[in-house]
Protein backbone atom coordinates (compact mmCIF):
# COMPACT_ATOMS: atom_id res chain seq x y z
CA UNK A 1 0.00 0.00 0.00
CA UNK A 2 3.08 2.08 0.63
CA UNK A 3 4.14 1.35 -2.54
CA UNK A 4 1.04 2.54 -4.08
CA UNK A 5 0.97 6.13 -2.52
CA UNK A 6 4.39 6.45 -3.03
CA UNK A 7 4.29 5.80 -6.73
CA UNK A 8 1.01 8.31 -6.52
CA UNK A 9 2.51 11.19 -4.93
CA UNK A 10 5.52 10.67 -7.41
CA UNK A 11 3.46 10.55 -10.52
CA UNK A 12 1.88 13.89 -8.93
CA UNK A 13 5.14 15.99 -8.28
CA UNK A 14 5.96 15.04 -11.57
CA UNK A 15 2.64 15.04 -13.84
CA UNK A 16 4.13 18.36 -15.46
CA UNK A 17 7.04 17.41 -16.62
CA UNK A 18 5.73 14.31 -17.81
CA UNK A 19 2.82 16.05 -19.62
CA UNK A 20 5.14 18.31 -21.23
CA UNK A 21 7.24 15.92 -22.36
CA UNK A 22 4.55 13.99 -24.03
CA UNK A 23 2.33 16.73 -25.71
CA UNK A 24 5.72 17.85 -27.24
CA UNK A 25 6.63 14.84 -28.78
CA UNK A 26 3.27 15.01 -30.39
CA UNK A 27 3.57 18.44 -31.67
CA UNK A 28 6.96 18.13 -32.73
CA UNK A 29 5.98 15.06 -35.67
CA UNK A 30 5.00 15.76 -38.32
CA UNK A 31 1.37 16.29 -39.05
CA UNK A 32 -1.24 16.18 -41.78
CA UNK A 33 -4.82 17.31 -41.89
CA UNK A 34 -7.99 18.57 -43.10
CA UNK A 35 -10.17 21.19 -42.35
CA UNK A 36 -13.88 22.69 -43.16
CA UNK A 37 -15.88 25.65 -42.32
CA UNK A 38 -17.23 28.77 -43.35
CA UNK A 39 -15.20 31.58 -45.20
CA UNK A 40 -16.28 34.93 -45.00
CA UNK A 41 -15.00 37.99 -47.23
CA UNK A 42 -13.99 41.30 -45.79
CA UNK A 43 -14.70 45.03 -46.08
CA UNK A 44 -14.76 45.93 -49.47
CA UNK A 45 -14.77 42.36 -50.69
CA UNK A 46 -17.86 41.56 -48.55
CA UNK A 47 -19.89 44.36 -51.00
CA UNK A 48 -19.31 42.28 -53.82
CA UNK A 49 -19.31 38.38 -52.77
CA UNK A 50 -20.86 36.00 -50.43
CA UNK A 51 -19.58 33.93 -47.54
CA UNK A 52 -19.29 30.08 -48.42
CA UNK A 53 -18.32 26.74 -47.28
CA UNK A 54 -14.96 25.80 -47.67
CA UNK A 55 -12.01 23.12 -46.62
CA UNK A 56 -8.76 22.02 -47.37
CA UNK A 57 -5.51 20.37 -46.51
CA UNK A 58 -2.48 21.27 -44.45
CA UNK A 59 1.11 19.85 -43.10
CA UNK A 60 2.87 20.78 -40.84
CA UNK A 61 6.57 19.75 -40.12
CA UNK A 62 8.93 20.76 -36.99
CA UNK A 63 11.61 22.83 -37.10
CA UNK A 64 15.45 22.96 -35.07
CA UNK A 65 13.15 25.70 -32.84
CA UNK A 66 11.07 23.23 -30.98
CA UNK A 67 7.97 25.85 -30.43
CA UNK A 68 7.69 26.42 -33.90
CA UNK A 69 6.51 24.60 -37.25
CA UNK A 70 6.53 25.15 -40.83
CA UNK A 71 3.11 24.62 -42.04
CA UNK A 72 1.66 24.19 -45.78
CA UNK A 73 -1.81 24.76 -47.11
CA UNK A 74 -3.82 24.43 -49.81
CA UNK A 75 -7.55 25.08 -49.72
CA UNK A 76 -10.53 26.01 -51.95
CA UNK A 77 -13.26 28.26 -51.52
CA UNK A 78 -15.90 29.34 -54.39
CA UNK A 79 -17.68 33.04 -53.25
CA UNK A 80 -20.99 33.59 -54.91
CA UNK A 81 -23.22 36.44 -55.24
CA UNK A 82 -26.80 37.94 -56.01
CA UNK A 83 -25.75 38.00 -59.59
CA UNK A 84 -23.37 36.56 -62.10
CA UNK A 85 -20.15 37.72 -59.96
CA UNK A 86 -18.49 35.03 -58.27
CA UNK A 87 -14.80 34.16 -57.17
CA UNK A 88 -13.12 31.29 -56.91
CA UNK A 89 -9.96 30.48 -55.14
CA UNK A 90 -7.53 28.26 -54.30
CA UNK A 91 -4.74 29.31 -51.77
CA UNK A 92 -1.90 27.50 -51.34
CA UNK A 93 0.57 29.44 -48.99
CA UNK A 94 3.43 28.39 -46.18
CA UNK A 95 3.13 29.60 -42.65
CA UNK A 96 5.15 29.98 -39.54
CA UNK A 97 3.37 28.37 -37.25
CA UNK A 98 4.52 28.94 -32.99
CA UNK A 99 2.75 27.05 -30.28
CA UNK A 100 2.11 29.12 -27.21
CA UNK A 101 3.72 28.02 -23.72
CA UNK A 102 0.65 26.87 -21.73
CA UNK A 103 1.22 24.47 -19.64
CA UNK A 104 -2.23 22.54 -21.26
CA UNK A 105 -2.97 19.76 -23.10
CA UNK A 106 -4.49 21.79 -25.08
CA UNK A 107 -2.25 23.54 -27.90
CA UNK A 108 -2.60 27.25 -28.83
CA UNK A 109 -0.95 28.51 -32.01
CA UNK A 110 -0.10 31.51 -33.79
CA UNK A 111 0.52 31.65 -37.46
CA UNK A 112 1.65 33.59 -40.20
CA UNK A 113 2.75 33.56 -43.82
CA UNK A 114 2.36 33.28 -47.37
CA UNK A 115 2.29 32.30 -50.69
CA UNK A 116 -0.23 32.04 -53.99
CA UNK A 117 -3.77 32.12 -54.66
CA UNK A 118 -5.01 31.01 -57.86
CA UNK A 119 -8.03 33.06 -58.17
CA UNK A 120 -11.03 32.88 -61.40
CA UNK A 121 -13.21 35.46 -61.68
CA UNK A 122 -17.21 34.62 -63.09
CA UNK A 123 -18.76 35.49 -65.13
CA UNK A 124 -15.25 36.82 -67.62
CA UNK A 125 -13.72 33.62 -67.25
CA UNK A 126 -10.40 35.79 -65.76
CA UNK A 127 -8.31 33.74 -63.72
CA UNK A 128 -4.28 34.60 -62.55
CA UNK A 129 -2.33 33.74 -59.20
CA UNK A 130 -2.13 36.47 -56.61
CA UNK A 131 0.37 37.01 -53.95
CA UNK A 132 -0.96 36.10 -50.83
CA UNK A 133 -0.65 37.00 -46.85
CA UNK A 134 -1.44 35.00 -43.93
CA UNK A 135 -2.14 35.11 -40.22
CA UNK A 136 -4.42 32.85 -38.13
CA UNK A 137 -4.78 31.58 -34.56
CA UNK A 138 -5.37 27.58 -34.17
CA UNK A 139 -6.78 25.76 -31.21
CA UNK A 140 -6.17 22.11 -31.28
CA UNK A 141 -5.85 19.29 -28.35
CA UNK A 142 -5.08 15.30 -29.16
CA UNK A 143 -7.04 12.85 -28.79
CA UNK A 144 -4.71 10.01 -28.10
CA UNK A 145 -1.61 9.36 -30.26
CA UNK A 146 -1.99 9.45 -33.69
CA UNK A 147 -5.17 11.86 -34.05
CA UNK A 148 -5.93 15.45 -33.36
CA UNK A 149 -8.63 17.93 -32.91
CA UNK A 150 -8.68 21.53 -33.82
CA UNK A 151 -10.04 25.16 -34.56
CA UNK A 152 -8.40 27.13 -36.88
CA UNK A 153 -9.05 30.59 -38.13
CA UNK A 154 -7.36 32.19 -40.34
CA UNK A 155 -7.23 35.58 -42.58
CA UNK A 156 -6.14 36.17 -45.75
CA UNK A 157 -5.05 39.13 -47.52
CA UNK A 158 -4.87 38.50 -51.32
CA UNK A 159 -2.52 41.29 -52.34
CA UNK A 160 -3.52 43.32 -55.83
CA UNK A 161 -3.04 46.17 -54.95
CA UNK A 162 0.49 46.35 -56.94
CA UNK A 163 -1.67 45.82 -60.33
CA UNK A 164 -2.27 48.51 -62.45
CA UNK A 165 -5.67 50.07 -62.02
CA UNK A 166 -6.32 47.82 -58.60
CA UNK A 167 -7.81 50.43 -55.77
CA UNK A 168 -8.09 47.41 -53.46
CA UNK A 169 -6.95 43.97 -51.98
CA UNK A 170 -9.27 40.49 -51.04
CA UNK A 171 -9.93 40.57 -47.53
CA UNK A 172 -11.42 36.91 -46.41
CA UNK A 173 -11.42 34.91 -43.26
CA UNK A 174 -11.70 31.58 -42.68
CA UNK A 175 -12.93 29.34 -39.28
CA UNK A 176 -12.35 25.70 -39.68
CA UNK A 177 -12.71 22.60 -37.93
CA UNK A 178 -9.61 20.48 -38.24
CA UNK A 179 -8.72 16.58 -38.02
CA UNK A 180 -4.99 16.45 -38.11
CA UNK A 181 -2.68 12.99 -37.85
CA UNK A 182 0.54 12.81 -36.08
CA UNK A 183 2.67 10.82 -38.51
CA UNK B 1 12.67 24.60 -45.78
CA UNK B 2 11.10 23.07 -48.76
CA UNK B 3 7.67 24.49 -48.46
CA UNK B 4 9.40 27.93 -48.00
CA UNK B 5 10.83 27.67 -51.11
CA UNK B 6 7.80 26.59 -52.77
CA UNK B 7 6.06 29.20 -51.65
CA UNK B 8 8.66 31.84 -53.07
CA UNK B 9 8.74 29.99 -56.72
CA UNK B 10 5.10 30.45 -56.41
CA UNK B 11 4.42 33.81 -54.98
CA UNK B 12 7.06 35.13 -57.96
CA UNK B 13 4.72 33.19 -60.87
CA UNK B 14 1.68 36.40 -59.32
CA UNK B 15 3.59 39.37 -60.26
CA UNK B 16 1.16 40.40 -63.17
CA UNK B 17 -2.25 39.95 -64.24
CA UNK B 18 -5.80 41.72 -63.62
CA UNK B 19 -6.88 43.83 -60.99
CA UNK B 20 -9.85 41.20 -60.07
CA UNK B 21 -11.16 42.78 -56.81
CA UNK B 22 -11.34 46.08 -57.77
CA UNK B 23 -13.32 45.09 -60.70
CA UNK B 24 -15.48 42.83 -58.68
CA UNK B 25 -18.24 45.55 -58.63
CA UNK B 26 -17.55 46.94 -62.94
CA UNK B 27 -19.17 45.81 -65.83
CA UNK B 28 -18.85 46.30 -69.96
CA UNK B 29 -22.31 45.89 -69.56
CA UNK B 30 -25.13 48.60 -69.13
CA UNK B 31 -28.78 48.59 -69.42
CA UNK B 32 -30.56 51.46 -70.44
CA UNK B 33 -34.31 51.34 -69.66
CA UNK B 34 -36.88 52.95 -72.00
CA UNK B 35 -40.64 53.23 -71.75
CA UNK B 36 -41.21 54.32 -75.49
CA UNK B 37 -41.54 52.60 -79.09
CA UNK B 38 -38.54 54.67 -80.44
CA UNK B 39 -35.56 54.29 -79.16
CA UNK B 40 -34.89 57.82 -79.63
CA UNK B 41 -37.02 60.57 -80.83
CA UNK B 42 -39.96 59.17 -79.56
CA UNK B 43 -43.31 60.45 -80.54
CA UNK B 44 -45.16 63.32 -78.15
CA UNK B 45 -47.62 62.21 -75.94
CA UNK B 46 -51.04 62.23 -77.59
CA UNK B 47 -49.32 64.14 -80.47
CA UNK B 48 -49.20 67.28 -78.23
CA UNK B 49 -52.85 67.54 -77.40
CA UNK B 50 -54.45 67.11 -74.13
CA UNK B 51 -56.64 64.29 -74.19
CA UNK B 52 -60.35 64.70 -72.43
CA UNK B 53 -61.11 62.45 -68.81
CA UNK B 54 -63.14 60.08 -70.66
CA UNK B 55 -60.89 59.53 -73.48
CA UNK B 56 -59.36 56.34 -72.70
CA UNK B 57 -62.53 53.82 -71.01
CA UNK B 58 -62.17 50.45 -72.56
CA UNK B 59 -65.45 49.16 -73.40
CA UNK B 60 -65.23 46.63 -70.68
CA UNK B 61 -65.88 49.99 -68.17
CA UNK B 62 -69.52 50.48 -67.78
CA UNK B 63 -69.67 51.37 -64.33
CA UNK B 64 -67.69 54.01 -63.63
CA UNK B 65 -66.12 57.10 -65.18
CA UNK B 66 -63.21 58.78 -64.56
CA UNK B 67 -62.55 62.49 -63.67
CA UNK B 68 -58.85 62.61 -64.86
CA UNK B 69 -56.27 61.26 -66.57
CA UNK B 70 -53.02 59.75 -64.92
CA UNK B 71 -50.55 62.10 -65.25
CA UNK B 72 -47.90 59.77 -63.33
CA UNK B 73 -46.99 56.04 -63.72
CA UNK B 74 -44.75 54.21 -60.97
CA UNK B 75 -42.48 51.79 -62.42
CA UNK B 76 -40.33 49.37 -60.22
CA UNK B 77 -38.40 46.31 -61.94
CA UNK B 78 -36.91 44.05 -59.47
CA UNK B 79 -34.16 42.51 -61.65
CA UNK B 80 -33.45 42.10 -65.17
CA UNK B 81 -31.68 38.57 -66.48
CA UNK B 82 -30.29 37.13 -69.60
CA UNK B 83 -31.97 33.93 -70.03
CA UNK B 84 -31.75 32.87 -66.36
CA UNK B 85 -28.54 34.37 -65.95
CA UNK B 86 -29.30 37.50 -62.99
CA UNK B 87 -26.94 40.04 -64.39
CA UNK B 88 -29.38 42.89 -63.09
CA UNK B 89 -30.29 43.06 -59.38
CA UNK B 90 -30.00 46.54 -58.76
CA UNK B 91 -33.77 47.28 -57.96
CA UNK B 92 -34.98 50.23 -59.91
CA UNK B 93 -38.42 52.18 -59.65
CA UNK B 94 -39.43 55.36 -60.96
CA UNK B 95 -42.75 57.41 -60.29
CA UNK B 96 -42.70 59.36 -63.72
CA UNK B 97 -44.41 62.42 -64.66
CA UNK B 98 -45.85 61.20 -67.98
CA UNK B 99 -44.53 63.80 -70.12
CA UNK B 100 -41.78 64.20 -73.05
CA UNK B 101 -39.12 65.40 -70.92
CA UNK B 102 -39.17 63.04 -68.26
CA UNK B 103 -36.32 60.23 -69.11
CA UNK B 104 -38.32 57.16 -69.34
CA UNK B 105 -40.18 59.09 -72.26
CA UNK B 106 -37.54 61.28 -73.90
CA UNK B 107 -35.83 58.53 -75.91
CA UNK B 108 -32.92 58.93 -73.25
CA UNK B 109 -33.52 56.19 -70.89
CA UNK B 110 -32.89 55.06 -67.42
CA UNK B 111 -29.13 53.32 -66.59
CA UNK B 112 -29.28 50.60 -64.61
CA UNK B 113 -26.09 48.98 -63.89
CA UNK B 114 -25.37 44.90 -64.30
CA UNK B 115 -22.59 42.65 -64.05
CA UNK B 116 -20.97 41.10 -67.29
CA UNK B 117 -22.18 38.18 -68.88
CA UNK B 118 -20.83 34.71 -69.59
CA UNK B 119 -19.18 34.98 -72.53
CA UNK B 120 -19.12 32.35 -75.18
CA UNK B 121 -22.66 31.93 -74.19
CA UNK B 122 -25.64 32.69 -76.89
CA UNK B 123 -28.54 34.60 -74.93
CA UNK B 124 -32.12 34.69 -76.51
CA UNK B 125 -33.84 36.09 -74.19
CA UNK B 126 -34.00 39.00 -71.96
CA UNK B 127 -36.34 38.81 -68.65
CA UNK B 128 -37.45 41.65 -66.68
CA UNK B 129 -38.86 40.78 -63.70
CA UNK B 130 -41.47 43.54 -62.47
CA UNK B 131 -42.86 44.22 -59.15
CA UNK B 132 -45.33 46.77 -59.72
CA UNK B 133 -46.80 49.02 -62.67
CA UNK B 134 -48.97 52.06 -61.28
CA UNK B 135 -50.83 54.60 -63.04
CA UNK B 136 -52.69 57.28 -60.38
CA UNK B 137 -56.01 58.53 -60.96
CA UNK B 138 -57.58 55.37 -59.60
CA UNK B 139 -60.85 55.11 -57.46
CA UNK B 140 -62.14 52.23 -55.53
CA UNK B 141 -65.87 51.62 -55.09
CA UNK B 142 -68.62 49.57 -52.91
CA UNK B 143 -70.35 46.75 -54.05
CA UNK B 144 -72.73 49.21 -55.50
CA UNK B 145 -70.58 51.23 -57.48
CA UNK B 146 -70.75 53.98 -55.00
CA UNK B 147 -67.08 55.95 -55.36
CA UNK B 148 -65.38 55.24 -51.63
CA UNK B 149 -61.92 56.98 -52.29
CA UNK B 150 -59.03 57.13 -54.16
CA UNK B 151 -57.03 54.61 -54.25
CA UNK B 152 -53.32 53.74 -52.86
CA UNK B 153 -50.67 51.58 -53.22
CA UNK B 154 -47.42 50.95 -51.63
CA UNK B 155 -44.70 52.28 -53.77
CA UNK B 156 -40.71 52.77 -52.20
CA UNK B 157 -42.83 52.79 -48.67
CA UNK B 158 -44.76 55.69 -49.32
CA UNK B 159 -48.64 55.23 -50.52
CA UNK B 160 -49.45 56.44 -53.62
CA UNK B 161 -52.35 57.47 -55.02
CA UNK B 162 -52.66 55.01 -58.41
CA UNK B 163 -53.65 50.81 -58.67
CA UNK B 164 -51.17 48.50 -59.27
CA UNK B 165 -52.37 46.48 -62.41
CA UNK B 166 -48.92 44.25 -62.48
CA UNK B 167 -50.68 41.49 -61.79
CA UNK B 168 -53.26 41.66 -63.83
CA UNK B 169 -50.56 42.05 -67.00
CA UNK B 170 -49.23 38.73 -66.13
CA UNK B 171 -51.23 36.52 -68.69
CA UNK B 172 -49.55 34.90 -71.32
CA UNK B 173 -45.93 36.86 -70.00
CA UNK B 174 -46.21 34.80 -66.95
CA UNK B 175 -43.35 32.76 -66.40
CA UNK B 176 -42.54 31.38 -62.93
CA UNK B 177 -39.34 29.87 -62.42
CA UNK B 178 -39.59 26.38 -60.39
CA UNK B 179 -36.78 26.79 -58.72
CA UNK B 180 -37.71 30.11 -56.69
CA UNK B 181 -39.12 30.63 -53.67
CA UNK B 182 -42.69 32.23 -53.42
CA UNK B 183 -41.56 36.00 -52.12
CA UNK B 184 -39.24 35.80 -55.19
CA UNK B 185 -42.37 34.93 -57.17
CA UNK B 186 -43.61 38.13 -56.25
CA UNK B 187 -42.09 40.00 -59.44
CA UNK B 188 -43.40 39.40 -62.83
CA UNK B 189 -40.83 38.34 -65.41
CA UNK B 190 -41.78 39.54 -68.85
CA UNK B 191 -39.66 37.36 -71.51
CA UNK B 192 -38.80 39.04 -74.51
CA UNK B 193 -37.37 36.95 -77.10
CA UNK B 194 -34.11 38.80 -79.05
CA UNK B 195 -33.80 38.98 -82.71
CA UNK B 196 -30.57 37.67 -82.55
CA UNK B 197 -29.13 35.64 -80.09
CA UNK B 198 -26.89 37.76 -78.30
CA UNK B 199 -23.03 36.50 -77.45
CA UNK B 200 -20.86 38.95 -74.93
CA UNK B 201 -17.14 39.20 -75.97
CA UNK B 202 -14.96 40.18 -72.46
CA UNK B 203 -13.98 43.85 -72.39
CA UNK B 204 -16.40 45.06 -74.54
CA UNK B 205 -18.56 47.96 -73.64
CA UNK B 206 -22.04 47.23 -74.46
CA UNK B 207 -25.47 48.70 -74.37
CA UNK B 208 -28.61 46.33 -73.07
CA UNK B 209 -31.40 49.10 -74.37
CA UNK B 210 -34.72 47.59 -73.00
CA UNK B 211 -37.91 49.02 -74.08
CA UNK B 212 -41.37 48.26 -72.98
CA UNK B 213 -43.56 50.74 -74.21
CA UNK B 214 -46.07 53.03 -71.54
CA UNK B 215 -45.99 56.18 -73.59
CA UNK B 216 -49.36 56.64 -75.80
CA UNK B 217 -50.92 53.48 -74.36
CA UNK B 218 -53.47 53.63 -71.59
CA UNK B 219 -56.85 52.21 -70.79
CA UNK B 220 -59.73 52.75 -68.04
CA UNK B 221 -60.61 49.53 -66.66
CA UNK B 222 -62.89 48.37 -64.21
CA UNK B 223 -61.98 45.24 -61.78
CA UNK B 224 -64.20 43.56 -58.73
CA UNK B 225 -62.08 41.64 -56.02
CA UNK B 226 -62.74 37.69 -55.61
CA UNK B 227 -66.24 38.43 -53.16
CA UNK B 228 -66.80 41.80 -54.76
CA UNK B 229 -66.70 43.84 -51.74
CA UNK B 230 -64.73 46.65 -53.53
CA UNK B 231 -64.84 47.46 -57.24
CA UNK B 232 -61.69 49.37 -58.89
CA UNK B 233 -61.32 51.98 -61.84
CA UNK B 234 -57.91 52.15 -62.77
CA UNK B 235 -55.53 52.71 -65.78
CA UNK B 236 -53.38 50.42 -67.21
CA UNK B 237 -51.93 49.78 -70.82
CA UNK B 238 -54.21 50.07 -73.80
CA UNK B 239 -55.18 46.51 -74.81
CA UNK B 240 -54.09 47.09 -78.51
CA UNK B 241 -53.40 43.14 -78.94
CA UNK B 242 -55.55 41.27 -77.01
CA UNK B 243 -59.05 42.74 -76.63
CA UNK B 244 -60.18 42.97 -72.75
CA UNK B 245 -63.95 42.28 -72.58
CA UNK B 246 -65.90 43.11 -69.18
CA UNK B 247 -65.33 40.57 -66.50
CA UNK B 248 -61.70 39.58 -67.81
CA UNK B 249 -59.24 38.99 -64.31
CA UNK B 250 -56.18 39.63 -66.91
CA UNK B 251 -55.90 42.56 -69.25
CA UNK B 252 -52.29 40.78 -70.31
CA UNK B 253 -50.76 39.99 -73.49
CA UNK B 254 -50.39 44.00 -74.03
CA UNK B 255 -47.29 44.56 -72.96
CA UNK B 256 -44.82 46.29 -76.05
CA UNK B 257 -41.40 45.73 -75.87
CA UNK B 258 -38.16 45.31 -77.80
CA UNK B 259 -34.28 45.02 -76.92
CA UNK B 260 -32.04 46.48 -79.05
CA UNK B 261 -28.28 45.35 -78.12
CA UNK B 262 -24.71 47.49 -79.77
CA UNK B 263 -20.66 47.96 -79.27
CA UNK B 264 -20.90 51.85 -77.78
CA UNK B 265 -17.73 52.13 -79.83
CA UNK B 266 -19.03 51.01 -82.85
CA UNK B 267 -22.10 52.95 -83.68
CA UNK B 268 -23.32 55.38 -86.09
CA UNK B 269 -26.69 58.09 -86.85
CA UNK B 270 -28.61 57.26 -90.36
CA UNK B 271 -30.69 59.86 -91.35
CA UNK B 272 -32.58 61.21 -94.12
CA UNK B 273 -36.36 61.47 -95.39
CA UNK B 274 -39.26 59.31 -94.65
CA UNK B 275 -43.22 59.78 -95.05
CA UNK B 276 -44.19 62.48 -92.05
CA UNK B 277 -45.92 60.79 -89.26
CA UNK B 278 -44.62 57.38 -89.73
CA UNK B 279 -42.38 55.29 -87.37
CA UNK B 280 -39.14 54.50 -88.83
CA UNK B 281 -37.42 51.23 -87.65
CA UNK B 282 -34.05 49.38 -88.52
CA UNK B 283 -33.83 45.53 -87.82
CA UNK B 284 -30.95 43.16 -88.16
CA UNK B 285 -30.36 41.78 -92.20
CA UNK B 286 -31.29 38.19 -90.66
CA UNK B 287 -34.33 39.35 -89.06
CA UNK B 288 -37.91 39.34 -90.12
CA UNK B 289 -40.06 42.33 -90.72
CA UNK B 290 -43.13 40.16 -89.88
CA UNK B 291 -42.22 39.50 -86.80
CA UNK B 292 -43.40 43.28 -85.74
CA UNK B 293 -46.50 43.93 -87.43
CA UNK B 294 -49.38 42.91 -85.38
CA UNK B 295 -47.16 41.70 -82.57
CA UNK B 296 -46.16 42.99 -79.15
CA UNK B 297 -42.33 42.93 -80.22
CA UNK B 298 -40.91 46.36 -80.94
CA UNK B 299 -37.93 46.84 -83.36
CA UNK B 300 -34.71 46.87 -81.73
CA UNK B 301 -34.28 50.36 -83.58
CA UNK B 302 -37.31 52.74 -84.21
CA UNK B 303 -37.88 56.45 -84.26
CA UNK B 304 -40.34 59.37 -84.83
CA UNK B 305 -40.55 60.51 -88.09
CA UNK B 306 -43.19 63.77 -87.04
CA UNK B 307 -41.97 65.97 -90.42
CA UNK B 308 -40.45 64.22 -93.17
CA UNK B 309 -36.81 63.91 -92.09
CA UNK B 310 -35.80 60.84 -89.11
CA UNK B 311 -32.57 60.38 -87.51
CA UNK B 312 -31.89 56.79 -86.14
CA UNK B 313 -29.12 56.38 -83.42
CA UNK B 314 -27.14 53.23 -82.31
CA UNK B 315 -26.71 52.13 -85.76
CA UNK B 316 -24.05 49.40 -85.34
CA UNK B 317 -21.46 49.38 -88.08
CA UNK B 318 -20.18 46.18 -89.86
CA UNK B 319 -24.19 44.56 -89.86
CA UNK B 320 -26.50 44.73 -91.97
CA UNK B 321 -29.72 46.23 -91.46
CA UNK B 322 -33.14 46.70 -93.09
CA UNK B 323 -34.66 49.85 -92.69
CA UNK B 324 -38.64 50.34 -92.87
CA UNK B 325 -41.07 52.91 -92.14
CA UNK B 326 -44.69 52.36 -90.97
CA UNK B 327 -47.14 51.80 -93.78
CA UNK B 328 -50.05 54.11 -92.14
CA UNK B 329 -49.71 56.58 -89.24
CA UNK B 330 -50.18 54.39 -85.99
CA UNK B 331 -52.85 55.44 -83.87
CA UNK B 332 -52.14 58.20 -81.19
CA UNK B 333 -53.06 55.35 -78.21
CA UNK B 334 -51.89 52.26 -78.47
CA UNK B 335 -49.12 51.36 -80.63
CA UNK B 336 -50.32 48.67 -83.06
CA UNK B 337 -48.86 48.87 -86.57
CA UNK B 338 -50.10 47.21 -89.25
CA UNK B 339 -47.65 47.20 -91.85
CA UNK B 340 -44.32 48.78 -93.06
CA UNK B 341 -42.86 49.80 -96.50
CA UNK B 342 -39.76 50.99 -98.47
CA UNK B 343 -37.57 48.30 -97.02
CA UNK B 344 -33.91 49.39 -97.89
CA UNK B 345 -30.96 46.58 -96.72
CA UNK B 346 -27.96 48.80 -96.11
CA UNK B 347 -24.36 47.19 -94.48
CA UNK B 348 -22.25 49.58 -92.53
CA UNK B 349 -18.32 50.13 -92.45
CA UNK B 350 -15.88 50.94 -89.53
CA UNK B 351 -15.86 53.97 -91.60
CA UNK B 352 -18.95 54.99 -90.67
CA UNK B 353 -18.76 54.69 -86.84
CA UNK B 354 -18.99 57.93 -85.32
CA UNK B 355 -20.73 59.46 -88.35
CA UNK B 356 -24.04 60.65 -89.89
CA UNK B 357 -25.32 58.34 -92.71
CA UNK B 358 -27.57 59.56 -94.84
CA UNK B 359 -30.50 57.07 -95.78
CA UNK B 360 -33.70 58.36 -97.81
CA UNK B 361 -36.75 56.02 -97.95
Amino acid sequence: MKKVILTIIVLFMFQSVYGQRVRGDYFNRPQAGIWFGPAAPLFETAEEVDSALSGGAYAKVSTFYRPVKIGLDLSYQHHKSASLTSVKMVPVYSSLQYRLPIKTPINFVLKAGGGVTRIWMEPDMVSQWDPTFMGGFEISFPLGKWINVGLRTDYLMLYEKHLEGADINGHFFNVGLSLFFNL
Amino acid sequence: MRFLLIAVLLFCFSCDGDPIFSNLDQSDIIIVFKASYASNDPRSWWDGASPSANSFIDDSAVNSVPENLPDKVLIDIGEVRANNDRFSIERFYRNADMTDDNELFSGKGITVPTSDLFPDKNYDTIKVFFRKLIYNQASYYNHSWEYIDDNEEKFGNSDLPGYDSIHRLKYEQADYDEDEDEVNNIVYPFVIDLPIPFEYKVGTKTIIEIRINFKNSLKYYEYGDSDNEYYYGYYSLADSFVNVVEGDFYIGGNIQAGVNIYETEKTLIVKGSAPAGRYVVAIHEDDDISNYIGTTLIPPLATWCDDGSYKLNNIESGKRYKFYYSSTTPPVNGVNIDGFSGEKIVEFEESDINTEVELNL
